[in-house]
This record gives C-alpha cells, structure tokens and sequence, in this order.
C-alpha cells in the first residue's frame, strides 16, 4: 500500500501599503481556525519583505497548508458547515471581506516534485 | 444534433408513480415529431446533486425540431400531464463539442453549471480549456461533450453541459475525482478558497445507467 499523496496549498496574498498587518490578522482569526476544522494542517507562514514591515509598499504573505491524499484534498474542499449546508457562502465571505486590504491574491496547489530535490 | 435533457422532480406524494411517469413518457415521446432518440431513465441512487428522480433525455435532428417537438398537439395532450406537477430542470444544447465512445459505457453523468454573472471572460475560456484537458488525462471517459446551453429552464439558468460516460461509477468517483488535474487545476474555478472562483454554487450533477452510449 503506498502512502497518500503529500498535498500543499500555498496560499499568497499581497497585501496593500501598511494593510499587512491587518491581513494576518484577518487571516489568523477568521481563516485560518475554519481551515483546521476542515483537516488542514498549517505548515509555514512567510512575508516578503523579510524581518520587517515597510508601510509604504506592497508586502506579499504566504500561507502554506497541507492535506493528506486526494480524499483530505476534497474533504476541505467539500466541507459542510455543523447544519449540513454548503460552506462555500462562508468562504466566499471571508476572502470578500480580505479584499479591500488587498492587491491580489493566489491559491495554487502543489507537490514534491518527482525525482526529489 | 441537438439535445433536450430534462430532470424531473416528483413531488414527494408522486415518488410512488415513478415508474408509471417514465413509461407514460416514453409512449408520449413516440407521439412527438423529430425525436431522433429518447431515453428516460431513474436518477442513478449515489453521486448526484440536485438531479431529482427521473432523467428525460431526447435527442432531436436540430434544435428547430426540438422547438417543434414542444409545439406539436402531443406535448399538450400527452406530455404536459406527466409533468405538470414535477419540478423540471432542463436544457438544450447543440452536442457538437464533443468525443464518442468506442466501446460500449453503462454509465452517463453530467454536470451542469453556469458562471456567475460578473465572471472575467478569460477565466471562463480558461475553465473550458481546463476542463477539456480532463478526457486526456482520464482514460476512465469513454466519451464526454462540453456545451452551452441553447436554453434552460428551471431554478437557475444553465450555461454549461459537461457530460461524460464511464464503463462504471467507480470511473467517476476513483480516477475522475482523484486525477490532480481535476483538483489541481480545473477545480479552482468552482472553489471559493480560489481567486479563479467563477461558477455558480448551484450545480446539478446527474448519474444515470444507460444501455449503449448516448454521447454520440
């Protein structure tokens, strides 16, 4: 039996002037306890420019996620809220009320790369 | 070809009368001008959404005959009072995009789905582009089309008929929901997390048994 397939969704949001903060923060308290619930594991979080903030420019920050296999991948993805009903509404929200604080965003999803490094 | 594909609900009091609807349909059918192939058959038991409890799927030499079909005395008189009191989500569409089967499939899904209203062009020619990528990678379906509706009815408007035929459901629910190119890329488009995000969350999703292929 081979083991599940390691799957990362990095997640990079490039924050507006001075909002980088305010992103973090949306995203710790109003994202990030929903995407644990959902079976996503938090791997790393990152920001560029590095060790510092610059309120005058863009800062760009990344969330990188984990899920085990295709069935963790669309157990995220299919999620239900404690009613039964679809979550999408919910996620919609957030990421809706994140983009007056922001420039643009990315989700892509990702693997080891074969071969190794 | 064009295509009329119905989905009836019946209501719950009617559930009982489901095999006596569908073959009131196929008589009803034999009635009707230029319909060039006809199955009506239940809703498959798992893997569907919104789909109800009986496909009705007609096949029409143009859509100008599809138009007549549901003009013809025998809609009126025959037709209409098995449907009168199911709720119908339908479409038609032109299945010209599209690869048929070289083998013999016994089972039909499709999915239809429409882009919210303020979707980016770009990303819509990007969803079709993606998805197209999805029989490649699949060998699991036998046959597919992707098309756009001529017109729908129902609940919500229908822009999009992707509909594919496996030799079994596992095909749909194994290498179909598994392969990365459905959840690595063609699904961001329906995912709320992704800023690809366009199509509208009310989806109908439908599995039917079919007896030869009907993509074709």
């Amino acid at each position: 039996m081979t083991d599940p397939l390691h799957v990362l969704i990095l997640d990079e949001i490039e924050a507006k002037p001075g909002m980088a903060a305010a992103v973090r923060e949306a995203y710790r308290d109003h994202y990030a306890p929903g995407a644990k619930a959902r079976g996503m594991k938090l791997e790393h979080a990152w920001q560029h420019p590095p060790a510092i903030e610059i309120a005058e420019i863009p800062a760009t920050l990344f969330w990188l996620w984990s899920v085990e296999g295709e069935h963790g991948w669309w157990k995220q993805r299919l999620s239900h809220k404690a009613d039964g009903s679809d979550e999408r509404e919910d996620k919609l929200a957030f990421w809706q009320s994140l983009a007056p604080l922001t420039i643009s965003r990315k989700r892509r999803m990702l693997t080891d790369q074969p071969g190794g490094a | 070809m064009f295509v009329s594909l119905r989905m009836l609900t019946l209501p719950h009091a009617r559930i009982g009368s489901l095999h006596t609807v569908m073959g009131g349909l196929r008589k009803a059918v034999a009635q009707l001008p230029g319909v060039v192939e006809n199955l009506v058959v239940p809703v498959y038991h798992t893997a569907t959404i919104n789909a109800g409890h009986i496909v009705w799927r007609m096949v029409h030499e143009s859509e100008a005959t599809a138009n007549a079909a549901m003009l013809a005395p025998a809609w009126r008189s025959a037709v209409l009072p098995l449907i009168d009191t199911a709720e119908v989500t339908g479409v038609g569409y032109r299945l010209t995009r599209k690869t048929c089967a070289s083998a013999k499939p016994a089972i039909w899904r499709a999915l239809l789905f429409s882009c919210l209203p303020h979707a980016d062009p770009a990303l819509v020619h990007e969803l079709e582009q993606r998805t197209l990528l999805l029989p490649k990678y699949v060998p699991e379906i036998r046959a597919w089309g992707l098309n756009r509706a001529a017109w729908s009815e129902g609940r919500k408007p229908i822009e999009f008929v992707w509909e594919q035929e496996f030799d079994d459901v596992a095909g749909l629910t194994g290498p179909y929901m598994d392969t990365p190119v459905h959840w690595g890329l063609v699904d961001a488009y329906f995912d709320a997390d992704c800023p690809e995000f366009i199509v509208d969350p009310h989806l109908v999703q439908v599995v039917v048994a079919i007896p030869e292929s009907v993509i074709r």
